[in-house]
């Protein structure tokens, strides 16, 4: 069982990476972090012997996804923070919070699979193993949440000048 | 779209200040808490459990056995002191305690091994502790229980939201909810706790037990005005007896101790001697809820429905009955659905919430009462309850299963295979399929349900297919990516069309389902 400094080594190299996934998953601060949390406690309590940090790293991201989507099946009412979640990052970022804005439009499933693959550069076979579905149903998450979010950009921010692919 | 742009944003997103503290400081707690029980600062642990301490974090969420230990007056801590084990090192079942050899004077030994503990409010339980000096067990048979008729158990189980013999709410439940056991009812169940096998409850069980579970724990109960003691079985084959000394400021936890036995044979044996349980709430008792002057609000896709009328609930009522009735409802140990509901009924009387039940679209059904800490979770075994349960309310009939085929009929008893075409707006892709699996991507929905009309504009990705029915008749499918569904009837030869339907369903699946082969054809996503 890996004891507290092995386990704050991971808090730091990982924890804004969880963050992220969890707070575009669920879009509450609260929830993101009470993911997180339980993510690195049962990092704590269960993890198994790595073979490599990549492992380690695709096994932090399976179980706070796990967690993310227990919250979200145990919610009936939550605080949708988008805007706060926004705001705060277009204070860092103003030219980028649109697209994470569309991101943010889509439905979990989508919005899971397009964090996986576009920002946290997850492979699709990976990513099936990660959220266990299989890979055809990754790509077709994938197709259809590149379709959806194109379309709310589209929609929301016409006017920006796009790079299309 | 530049995904690159996505990714740049997304890297502003970082964990706020504080949290990264925050997360380390709990794991150091619980590293701590994990640390004292099993060198035995709270008194005598047997059962190291990091999910055990796990669970008391996430208090309003999980349910779990009686836990919480400190000073253990007795034999099973003498066993440990005997057994000459590092305090680091000794994750003890009660299997291995038991066989282990008593010593004249375990309290005496307690203090020797943990001054901490000494000098806590403890003192030998009155009760019976599970040594060798009450029962006669052998030393590969252990018997925790064998003294179970002689003592004043009541029964208190199902039991949701119990957390710790520590919680105040807990004993107030328990007092509130026991239920006395008739001799000859305690005589069956002391019988089978006789008679049964006790297995040891490892370390790994525990990490493996599930935290979420929803099922009843059973509990049986004794309490005193000093003293509570719990038996809790649990759906993972755990049986956890805890004892606590009750004071006037609150519960020192005394002893817990676990055991693996046979759930199954237990509720066999619980349901054949006190009845099978009685849900606090019903899945089919919408009509007599009415009566007794409730109201039931309808949700469906998160917009309001009229509430419902005494005659919808009956029909529900009826439905439901026929849905347990041919067993095609299974109740879960856990939860799977990774969809929102779509169906919300929700149960109030005079403003306060009775009960409520949700439908998903992926067919799990999740029936909670008002303070939702009492959740059962079921998956329906059918297809789309949720469509299901809408026909029902929408022209009070139940589901005629004719209507559960494509209205354009049966494509698998027409052709074997059928060329199927994906066409995005400016590309197109064919490939052959079996007829059966193009059939069974339509089969199962309430089609009269989604009848509509063609609508303006649809999605420009589409799969679409056509088959013969006779000599000179063609159907036309096509499914949009939009959820629309269009089948025509037309002269394969004129392409005369005779009839034209158009329906919309709240989702892709059908279109998706189609869409698979193509997927694994192309092979890539870019």
């Amino acid at each position: 069982m890996p004891d507290t400094s092995c386990v704050a080594e991971a808090v730091r190299k990982y924890g804004d990476m969880l963050y992220r996934i969890c707070i575009i998953m669920l879009k509450n601060h609260a929830d993101a972090e009470d993911a997180v949390q339980e993510t690195f406690i049962k990092y704590m309590q269960k993890a198994p012997d790595f073979n490599n940090q990549e492992h380690q790293k695709a096994w932090l991201i399976t179980v706070s996804t796990n967690k993310c989507r227990d919250m979200l099946r145990k919610r009936v009412r939550f605080a949708d923070e988008s805007e706060e979640i926004l705001y705060n990052l277009a204070a860092k970022d103003p030219e980028s919070s649109d697209v994470i804005e569309s991101l943010l439009e889509l439905p979990e499933k989508f919005r899971s699979v397009m964090t996986l693959h576009y920002i946290e550069e997850y492979k699709v076979e990976e990513i099936a193993s990660i959220i266990g579905k299989s890979p055809s149903a990754v790509k077709m998450r994938l197709q259809k949440g590149r379709n959806l979010l194109r379309e709310i950009y589209r929609k929301e921010f016409r006017n920006n000048e796009l790079q299309q692919t | 779209m530049n995904y690159n742009k996505l990714k740049r944003a997304a890297e502003n997103i970082t964990m706020p200040e504080g949290m990264e503290e925050r997360i380390i400081e709990k794991c150091r707690d619980m590293e701590k808490s994990a640390d004292k029980k099993i060198k035995g600062e709270y008194g005598y642990s047997q059962q190291v459990s990091g999910v055990e301490t796990a669970k008391k974090i996430r208090i309003s969420r999980i349910i779990s056995a009686a836990a919480a230990c400190a000073v253990l007056a007795g034999g099973i801590n003498a066993a440990v002191h005997l057994s000459g084990k590092t305090p680091e090192n000794t994750v003890i079942s009660a299997h291995e305690a038991q066989t282990q050899e008593k010593t004249p004077d375990s309290t005496e030994n307690m203090s020797v091994q943990n001054s901490e503990a000494a000098t806590q409010k403890a003192s030998v339980y009155d009760g019976v502790i599970p040594t060798q000096e009450t029962s006669a067990p052998t030393a590969d048979k252990p018997n925790p229980l064998s003294d179970f008729s002689e003592q004043d158990y009541k029964y208190v189980g199902p039991c949701y939201g119990i957390i710790s013999v520590r919680d105040p709410n807990t004993i107030k439940y328990l007092r509130d909810n026991q239920k006395s056991l008739n001799e000859d009812q305690k005589s069956q169940i002391a019988e089978f706790f006789s008679s049964c096998e006790y297995g040891e409850w490892t370390h790994e069980d525990e990490m493996n037990a599930l935290i979420n579970s929803y099922y009843d724990d059973r509990v049986f109960v004794k309490i005193t005005e000093t003293s509570i003691e719990t038996i809790t079985i649990d759906c993972n084959d755990r049986l956890t007896i805890s004892r606590a000394e009750l004071n006037s400021e609150n519960t020192t936890a005394i002893q817990t101790i676990k055991y693996k036995i046979d759930y199954e044979a237990f509720l066999n044996v619980k349901n054949a001697v006190l009845g099978t349980e009685d849900n606090h709430i019903q899945l089919n008792n919408f009509e007599s809820c009415i009566n007794d002057g409730a109201t039931v609000k309808y949700t469906l896709s998160d917009t309001p429905m009229p509430d419902l009328t005494i005659q919808q609930c009956r029909l529900l009522d009826e439905y439901f009955s026929l849905v347990l009735k041919n067993n095609t409802l299974k109740l879960l140990e856990g939860y799977d659905t990774f969809t929102m509901p779509v169906i919300k009924f929700e149960m109030t009387k005079n403003d306060n919430s009775l009960y409520s039940l949700f439908i998903y679209s992926d067919d799990y059904i999740l029936l909670s009462d008002g303070t939702s800490e009492y959740k059962l979770w079921y998956k329906y075994c059918g297809k789309r309850m949720h469509a299901e349960i809408e026909t029902i309310l929408r022209n009070g009939s139940t589901i005629d299963s004719a209507n559960l085929y494509p209205p354009f009929g049966n494509l698998a008893k027409c052709v074997d295979t059928v060329d199927i075409t994906y066409y995005n707006g400016s590309f197109d892709s064919n490939l052959n399929m079996n007829g059966e699996s193009v059939h069974q991507a339509f089969y199962g929905y309430n089609w009269n349900l989604y009848e509509s009309v063609q609508p303006n504009d649809t999605a420009s990705d589409q799969i679409k297919f056509k088959f013969r029915i006779n000599g000179s008749d063609e159907i036309h499918v096509a499914a949009y990516a939009d959820g629309y569904i269009c089948w025509k009837r037309q002269d394969y030869q004129t392409d005369y069309i005779y009839e034209e339907h158009w329906y919309k369903f709240p989702d892709s699946d059908i279109y998706e389902t189609l869409l698979i082969p193509f997927n694994e054809k192309i092979g890539n996503v870019e």
